[in-house]
């Protein structure tokens, strides 16, 4: 399951995410992030999934629910209403205040 | 030489030389360290016989927990004092030895870490997770059925799948 999960993530960051490619003579070592650290999710493929996610809110999941923001933060809702992850990053919020004119 | 069983934090930079990488892109490996290494191509038998290291040495090198850990600190090291040196000093797990071959003195350190990515300490308080299972269903839903997902939500699960 986790081997899954590490390639579609690893699929989603060469889709989104910035590879890095180092070229040495005779080897070329393609470098991302390792998805889970420490046995949590890698912040910064997490800001990655979170940036991507909030791309495709519309403003009618506002009103939904589905995102809230107040007071600088961001909640990330799941279909029962429930926080199931919350974005404090000045950037992230901008953008996406920014993009739905809020 | 043999080929070593286990490589240590401190043998990397040397291994890195030998595969023919110069020094700028020897200190973006590194600070990489905490990420995942893919190498496509082949060693040459010289360069191979130069290193005692394969590719497959490489991948496992890059899933050792204690070296991520060690590695991780090195490059967070590296980072917060925007310096290299933290490379060559002798030391607890976070220093690293350079070959006497390896130009590395000749390195510009600003150079680099003006590119490199934020540390996962600085991104941390940026997305907090409270429930990863749906957090990934949600966000990861085209990439990945969600039966896959469902119920993958404990750290040690993670940290046992990790081992295997």
């Amino acid at each position: 399951m986790l081997k899954k999960i590490e390639g579609a993530l690893s699929k989603f960051w060469m889709d989104y995410g910035r590879a890095i490619q180092v070229k040495g003579a005779h080897t070329e070592v393609l470098i991302e992030p390792k998805f889970f650290i420490s046995g949590q999710l890698n912040p910064e493929a997490a800001e990655l999934l979170v940036s991507v996610y909030l791309s495709q809110i519309k403003p009618e999941d506002l009103s939904r629910g589905k995102v809230v923001v107040e007071k600088g933060v961001l909640k990330i809702n799941d279909k029962y209403g429930q926080c199931v992850a919350e974005v404090t990053s000045p950037r992230i919020l901008r953008e996406f205040a920014s993009r739905l004119g809020i | 030489m043999s080929t070593p069983s286990a490589i240590q934090a401190q043998d990397l930079v040397q291994y890195l030389a030998g595969l023919g990488l110069n020094p700028q892109q020897i200190s973006q490996v590194v600070y990489g360290l905490y990420r995942e290494l893919r190498v496509s191509g082949s060693l040459t038998p010289a360069a191979d016989n130069m290193v005692h290291l394969s590719v497959e040495k490489i991948k496992q090198m890059a899933k050792d927990p204690a070296l991520e850990e060690a590695l991780q600190a090195l490059a967070l090291s590296v980072q917060k004092s925007k310096n290299l040196d933290a490379l060559f000093q002798k030391g607890p797990k976070t220093s690293a030895t350079p070959a006497a071959h390896i130009p590395l003195a000749s390195h510009n350190p600003y150079e680099s870490t003006s590119t490199l990515p934020e540390s996962a300490e600085a991104q941390q308080e940026n997305v907090v997770i409270h429930n990863l299972d749906s957090f990934l269903r949600m966000t990861l839903g085209g990439y990945v059925d969600g039966e896959t997902i469902k119920g993958f939500v404990s750290e040690q699960e993670i940290l046992n799948a990790q081992k295997d």
